[in-house]
């Protein structure tokens, strides 16, 4: 009888420590991306707004959207954020000259074209940071080269002070002249992840292999949001 | 019982002294070669790497290969120089037209030089074999312009 009684009492402790664990681990890695959830929103929130779902009131977040620009492609042709709408896209920041992490960031920016390269509403586009070196002919040379296709990614460069506002204001991604750094400039190799409503909702280590992999990863995740099945062929 | 002893202790000794010998098979001449190879491996990584990649297969038309490699087996006297000065202009990799320019590593040392050339050369260039400091201060020497 008394021995009964421990062992059950034995057995709620185990019960209760192995819930409690659970809790403790589901809590502690609630600040991951979930699997299946939704990716998170990045940069500061720009308040709120009230709107109306099938006649009921809704409050929504504002967040950070990529501000208009206004950009040249490999091929000569103006690129603004129309020729974006409707699409979900990486974009990153990077040098065709450039002797550092350039060559690792283009790279990655390729197997991530190889996954999604047949998905019509994806996109890839690659800003030069080096506008007076990179005219038009040489992305157009240095894309077809790295055997990138530009059907679906745009190698572009503009104002030199408009593109550096928009990496660091509009994409959040520090890019800036440093003569301290190789190539004379200082740049994060940054992949932002953009999704149709122009709101950044993923940040990357363009020159890590596993951050890259997340990328991959959270593209599908990211176009289940728009009701679309996005399949990865490099799986 | 004490003759025993005696053989006992030469029987340890010796097969101390076996052991000893036998831990001491590379030779010189392969230390040096190991640590030199193992140096240039860091190099490679940091300098080179980022274009030729890791197992020096290079990447689309832009940087190319090291791995089986016909201009690098034709080109082993001038790699120095191409190390050291970059290189600039249309070249022609396993009938592939390569035309990229190549930055200059024109800071490099002759240990740095020396190790990263043992490294290439050995890995790619089909040619193993530590390259000595002064080779590789005479190679320096020789591509400064």
């Amino acid at each position: 009888m008394f021995n009964n009684e421990l062992s059950m009492i034995n057995k709620k402790a185990v019960a209760g420590f192995v819930v409690c664990s659970f809790a403790v681990i589901a809590f502690s890695c609630n600040n991951q991306p979930k699997k299946s959830g939704r990716l998170p929103f990045f940069g500061e929130r720009q308040g709120t707004y009230m709107h109306h779902v099938k006649g009921e009131a809704k409050i929504d977040t504002v967040y950070h959207i990529i501000p208009n620009f206004k950009v040249v492609d490999q091929d000569g042709d103006t690129i603004t954020q129309a020729n974006l709408a409707g699409k979900v896209y990486v974009a990153d920041f990077f040098f065709t000259s450039c002797p550092s992490i350039c060559p690792i960031t283009e790279a990655n920016m390729l197997t991530v074209q190889k996954h999604f390269r047949n998905v019509d509403n994806f996109k890839l586009i690659s800003f030069s940071i080096d506008p007076r070196h990179d005219s038009v002919g040489r992305l157009k040379r240095y894309a077809t080269r790295l055997g990138a296709d530009t059907r679906q990614w745009y190698f572009v460069n503009g104002d030199e002070d408009e593109v550096d506002d928009l990496a660091q204001k509009g994409f959040m991604a520090s890019a800036q002249k440093d003569s301290a750094a190789p190539g004379g400039y200082l740049h994060s190799g940054a992949f932002m992840l953009i999704d149709k409503d122009k709101r950044v909702r993923g940040v990357y280590n363009g020159t890590d292999t596993a951050e890259v992999a997340r990328l991959v990863h959270d593209i599908p995740v990211l176009f289940k949001e728009y009701n679309e099945d996005v399949k990865d062929e490099a799986k | 019982m004490r003759q025993n002893k005696g053989l006992k202790a030469f029987i340890s000794i010796s097969l101390l002294f076996l052991f000893i010998s036998s831990c001491n098979t590379l030779s010189e001449k392969e230390i040096e070669y190991r640590q030199s190879f193992d140096s240039g491996k860091a190099i490679y990584e940091d300098e080179c790497q980022k274009c030729h990649k890791a197992n020096g297969e290079g990447l689309g038309i832009l940087y190319p290969p090291l791995e089986n490699s016909d201009y690098l087996q034709s080109h082993i006297q001038q790699l120095p120089c191409i190390i050291f000065n970059g290189l600039k202009g249309e070249t022609i990799v396993n009938g592939k037209k390569y035309n990229w320019e190549m930055p200059p590593h024109n800071k490099m040392d002759e240990i740095q030089m020396s190790a990263i050339l043992t490294y290439i050369r050995s890995k790619w260039g089909n040619k193993k074999g530590t390259v000595s400091y002064k080779e590789a201060r005479m190679d320096i020497e020789g591509c400064r312009k």
